[in-house]
């Protein structure tokens, strides 16, 4: 559309924003709103990526995860096996898209719990992880584990990068049914542009894995 | 099933010791998510909440909150009350503008006048010179009344604060 004409307006142009849209719009009009976060859209949960992991899978890494878009994101785990029993997933961040993840300086503190009754704290200062983000889990296909997970910051190049996390598990040992809850931080302030899923010690899964971002976070 | 986030409003503020956002409960929705990421503030504290109702926001002793204070570097606490004046200890807010912080909050039934607002949360933040300190806990406004928005409080001066409201839908 002309610039004479931008929106349908001659002169100066209404001011768009989120539920303040004024105009009438051609394709790349709303294209380019949309990339400038002044478009009215509903559904702000915004899905990245789910990567169907049905191969036993060591590393299961999101190497596109929008950070310059989505200030916080969120990430859930759907039927989760391991094939070594009473293994958890971890997760840890990469600042260089992918190509290395930091394996160093992360702390965390989670509370476990289980259906026999064992409650308990788990916490580190110096963790090679973001804590561990599922409780144990089993190579039995009805005995999974599920999880989600909340990121904050972690485009942000000026603040420390956060995540929040939960899950519960069925496994075939000990007690059975478990769950996790906790908070960790990669205390540095850089950007994070990737996120590993693996295991706290030598372990594959597989598994649904889907990563949103929150826009106008 | 909730089945997306939408969009309501964000609210900022500098140089404030408190923030509300306004009116961004309505009958649309019955469950709310907040997120707080941008946070600065001048002496490090916890960040606190309150609701809004038809008079303004509530400090009375009308609160009710059970949650579990999780450090990566000491014992973790368990910490309650039936009869406080906000929803204490939502989140940790470090004094250095680099920690920043990560704060979730679900609210249930903020405009429904015939039932109690309640609300669950997680955080995690950073106590300089200590370590990650987060937060995993539920709280309850023990009026039934309509409540109408929210309000983040601190004794202490935010430098800047923003804070995002979402229907979940």
């Amino acid at each position: 559309m002309a610039d004479d004409l931008k929106y349908g307006y001659k002169g100066a142009e209404p001011t768009q924003s989120f539920g303040n849209n004024t105009g009438v719009f051609d394709p790349n009009d709303i294209n380019n709103l949309i990339a400038n976060n002044q478009w009215t859209t509903f559904g702000q949960l915004e899905l990245i990526e789910t990567k169907d992991i049905t191969v036993m899978t060591a590393n299961i890494d999101f190497t596109d995860i929008k950070e310059n878009i989505y200030n916080v994101h969120f990430i859930t785990a759907n039927d989760v096996t391991s094939n070594t029993t009473g293994r958890h997933m971890v997760k840890q961040f990469s600042t260089d898209g992918g190509s290395t993840f930091v394996s160093s300086g992360y702390q965390y503190a989670q509370q476990y719990g289980t259906g026999a009754g064992s409650f308990g704290e788990t916490k580190s200062t110096s963790a090679s992880f973001l804590g561990y983000w599922t409780a144990s889990i089993s190579p039995l296909s009805n005995q999974t584990a599920q999880a989600y997970s909340y990121f904050y910051n972690l485009g942000d190049s000026t603040k420390y990068s956060f995540t929040t996390f939960q899950s519960s598990a069925w496994y075939s040992t000990g007690p059975n049914y478990q769950m996790i809850f906790g908070s960790a931080v990669y205390p540095s302030a850089n950007v994070v542009n990737a996120i590993r899923l693996k295991s706290d010690s030598t372990s594959s899964f597989t598994g649904q894995f889907s990563l949103y971002g929150i826009r106008y976070s | 099933m909730a089945t997306n986030l939408q969009f309501i409003k964000s609210a900022s503020g500098t140089s404030v010791s408190s923030l509300s956002v306004t009116d961004c409960f309505s009958d649309k929705y019955d469950v709310y998510y907040i997120s707080a990421t941008k946070i600065d503030i001048a002496t490090a504290y916890y960040n606190n909440i309150r609701v809004i109702n038809s008079s303004g926001v509530d400090s009375g002793a009308n609160y009710d909150y059970a949650q579990l204070q999780m450090a990566s570097y000491t014992t973790f606490s368990e910490l309650r009350s039936t009869t406080a004046t906000s929803w204490f200890y939502s989140s940790w807010q470090s004094a250095n503008a680099s920690d920043g912080v990560g704060l979730g909050v679900y609210i249930f039934n903020p405009y429904d006048s015939s039932s109690y607002t309640f609300m669950t949360h997680q955080s995690s933040g950073f106590n300089s010179g200590s370590g990650m300190l987060g937060f995993k806990g539920i709280g309850v406004h023990h009026i039934a009344e309509q409540i109408t928005g929210i309000n983040i409080t601190s004794p202490y001066n935010y430098d800047n604060i923003t804070v995002n409201v979402y229907g979940v839908k």
